[in-house]
């Protein structure tokens, strides 16, 4: 059976499903389609049936459901979200004029009537200025909401002043004798999910001689370590503007002087070698068995039950659409990433470099910093990727990238971010297992957070990223200028 | 025989809907769509194009004209008289006029106490209820028809099937799915609950009772000659194939709930819409 048949006389089932058990909310209707989703995005990704299609299969499909769906707003819920035009993510080639593109370290604590806003890097295009930062929300009455004097064994860094050329922002805490978690105290990371979005947009930016730019809110995203937010300024700071200044009503302006990125190195694009390359079935359920496997990791911490492994049902269709093999050693990675992720024993199946990712699944003392990064690597299989900065906290790390060309695709006719995979080791032979885990944007590219587990090592000196699509793969090697000197 | 004629043998179906303030009748015969109580729709839609309030009869004949060959309509629709679609008159005025993102984000604001430009969470992009609703415009038109009663939204299904039925190769799959779709219902309702059933599209009409499964090969054909003529099980009997289409019997090949292969003939009694078996022979 092809790949889109397959497709519809999935809907059938569904369909069917509902209409002898209708949903009773959204959260039900939803929850009945999305193991659709998972087929419709691994048939996609295997290349069996067309994005195009299998979003308006999607489509379709979603609708069918909201109009056997009661008691939704007017009688018809209308969660079939897609584009508005067709997804240029899958198209691998299309041309994109140049774009000129660069980071600096921008690091501020804005007071603001929510809370704080920490401003951490400013980024400079074509199209304008952006500052990107993260909301910090009171926590509780009284008391100002900011940073804690740092102490500790190791130096505290004044994180309203770093180093220009240093390339990192932000030491938000140091770690106390014997690795154990300082307390932050007074903000918290407002958690998404809540209903409202944090505005933080009641400030004012002027530049070190004083020239008001205007901001403006431009997108907030949220992953479950808060929400990221970014402003357009406007005009966008020259090349020349060494510092920019923020005014909020009852504090005193806070500067924050522009910073150089750290001295990533990036490498050539190159083949994938045939031994270790997998198909795009097998891509596509390996890289979603990683974000599951995370997840589950996840509901566990927080004493959930966590569902089973959804690759179930894509292995079963990309096995009957013949773009994978029974036999496929990735089917079997996948089983013991879902044992692992299930905190059952692993056993064999998984790559030597998931013994170092498990073994520190557990540690939370990493870094509470960010390095500016600013590197943009060559094009790999029509994808242009700028790695704009690195979060690391204590319990994991993140990567904020842009990526072109953008676009979205319907909900099940694509992987979010396209087919890119990204994975990390740092310099002591650690090894990282990532996922998008946040981001918007639209066709002229997208701002994504990729996510990574475990917690940076905090005594590397350097990660290592690679990036790999279609068979091709290119790095970059990030410096991590640890203020203290890394190591130790 | 063709789509056409297949269909001419199809009951027709007369409904009325409000339109106007008043209730107009809305008929199906032979895969047409007809508004008797306007006798003028051209002379109507002129008015309407001149800023007259388009009547609603006249929307129903529009959209029916856009979409007659829109096998989404087999996706969207019901599957068998329980499966109950409504798309809400409302819900579409609101669509058509552009009302429906707002509306339904100041429904949800209230009951919710969520801020304006925040839905659900979901701030304010391409997932917003202005993008959605975007795509609900696109699906306008069938929307609208499945705004009508159950057995007008019946014909109107099966019609886009037989208009079908005679371009091979042009969207097998959805044909396929609605074929297989449709038949595993009603094979399930024949052979009872636990059964596995299994449906591929095929030349001839074959059903297999394989331990608690079964398995069955049906041609696209019926999909319009017993699906669409609502004949799929009678008095407990699977039908397979019409063989015969006579003016107030037909004769179809069947299974008996046993599963023994018999030739019915069917009738409808007491001026009932339901068939019944008339007449059966091994």
């Amino acid at each position: 059976v092809d790949g889109e048949t397959y497709l519809r006389l999935l809907v059938e089932r569904v369909v069917d499903d509902v209409a002898q058990r209708p949903p009773v909310d959204m959260r039900d209707a939803g929850s009945r389609v999305s193991p659709f989703m998972r087929v419709s995005q691994a048939l996609v990704a295997a290349g069996a049936v067309d994005g195009d299609v299998a979003g308006a299969i999607v489509s379709d499909l979603t609708l069918a459901v909201g109009l056997r769906t009661p008691h939704l707003p007017d009688g018809l819920e209308p969660r079939t979200a897609g584009p508005r035009q067709p997804a240029p993510m899958f198209a691998a080639g299309q041309r994109l004029p140049p774009l000129q593109r660069g980071v600096r370290g921008c690091e501020a604590d804005v007071e603001v009537a929510d809370g704080t806003l920490h401003v951490r890097y400013l980024v400079v295009d074509d199209n304008g200025a952006q500052l990107v930062g993260t909301a910090l929300q009171r926590t509780g009455a009284g008391g100002p909401v900011g940073r804690r004097p740092l102490s500790g064994a190791r130096p505290a860094v004044a994180s309203s002043a770093p180093s220009p050329g240093l390339g990192v922002t932000s030491i938000r805490r140091t770690i106390a004798a014997g690795g154990s978690v300082g307390a932050r105290a007074g903000v918290a990371r407002p958690r998404p999910g809540g209903g409202q979005i944090p505005q933080f947009d009641n400030f004012t930016v002027t530049d070190q001689s004083g020239s008001e730019l205007d901001v403006r809110n431009s997108s907030v995203s949220g992953g479950d370590d808060g929400w990221d937010l970014a402003f357009r300024l406007t005009p966008a700071p020259s090349a020349s503007t060494t510092a920019l200044l923020f005014h909020s009503k009852g504090h005193d302006p806070v500067r924050a002087q522009l910073a150089a990125t750290v001295a990533a190195r990036v490498g050539p694009v190159e083949e994938v070698p045939a031994r270790e390359r997998w198909n795009a079935a097998e891509r596509y359920l390996l890289a979603s068995a990683e974000r599951s496997f995370q997840w589950w990791r996840r509901a566990r911490a927080h004493g959930g039950v966590p569902t089973p492994p959804l690759e179930d049902t894509a292995v079963t269709a990309l096995v009957e659409v013949g773009a994978l093999a029974p036999n496929s050693a990735a089917i079997t990675m996948c089983q013991a990433l879902a044992r692992a992720g299930l905190g059952e024993e692993p056993s064999s199946g998984l790559p030597d470099s998931w013994a170092s990712i498990l073994a520190h699944l557990a540690d939370d003392d990493g870094h509470d910093a960010t390095v500016v990064v600013g590197a943009v690597l060559p094009a790999i299989a029509g994808r242009e990727v700028w790695v704009d900065a690195l979060t690391s906290l204590p319990e994991r790390w993140a990567l904020h990238v842009f990526q072109r060309p953008g676009g979205w695709s319907p909900p099940g006719a694509g992987m979010p971010g396209g087919d890119l995979s990204y994975a990390a080791t740092d310099d002591l032979g650690g090894a990282y297992v990532g996922f998008m885990h946040g981001g918007g944007g639209g066709s002229d590219g997208l701002t994504m957070r990729m996510a990574f587990l475990p917690r940076l090592d905090p005594a590397a000196a350097e990660v290592r990223l690679e990036l790999s699509a279609a068979g091709l793969r290119t790095s970059v090697v990030v410096p991590l200028p640890w203020p203290w000197g890394g190591r130790g | 025989m063709t789509g056409t004629d297949l269909l001419a043998r199809i009951a027709a179906v007369e409904e009325r809907i409000d339109c106007g303030g008043a209730r107009h009748r809305l008929g199906w015969a032979a895969g047409s769509l007809a508004s008797p109580d306007h006798p003028d729709p051209e002379g109507e839609r002129l008015l309407g194009s001149l800023g007259a309030t388009r009547p609603r009869c006249l929307e129903m004949l529009d959209a029916w004209a856009a979409h007659q060959d829109d096998l989404r309509m087999l996706t969207l629709g019901p599957r068998h008289a329980a499966d109950q679609v409504g798309a809400h008159v409302d819900a579409v005025a609101a669509v058509r006029t552009g009302n429906f993102a707002r509306n339904v984000e100041r429904q949800r604001a209230h009951e919710r106490r969520i801020p304006p430009g925040v839905v659900g969470g979901t701030p304010r992009g391409p997932f917003s209820l202005e993008e959605q609703e975007e795509q609900l415009r696109r699906h306008l038109g069938l929307l609208t028809l499945l705004t009508l009663p159950p057995s007008l939204q019946h014909r109107l299904m099966v019609t886009v099937a037989a208009r079908q039925l005679h371009r091979p190769g042009e969207h097998d799959a959805a044909m396929t799915a609605a074929l297989v779709g449709r038949a595993r219902i009603a094979l399930r309702s024949w052979a009872g609950e636990g059964y596995e059933v299994e449906v591929r599209l095929g030349k001839a009409a074959t059903v297999a009772r394989v331990g608690h499964g079964v398995s069955a090969e049906l041609p696209a054909e019926w999909l319009v000659t017993v699906w669409g003529a609502e004949l799929a099980v009678v008095d407990g009997h699977f039908v397979c194939q019409v063989l015969e289409m006579g003016p107030g019997t037909w004769t179809v090949r069947a299974l008996a709930p046993t599963g023994e292969e018999l030739e019915l003939s069917l009738g409808r009694i007491g001026g009932t819409e339901a068939w019944t078996v008339l007449r059966s022979r091994r």
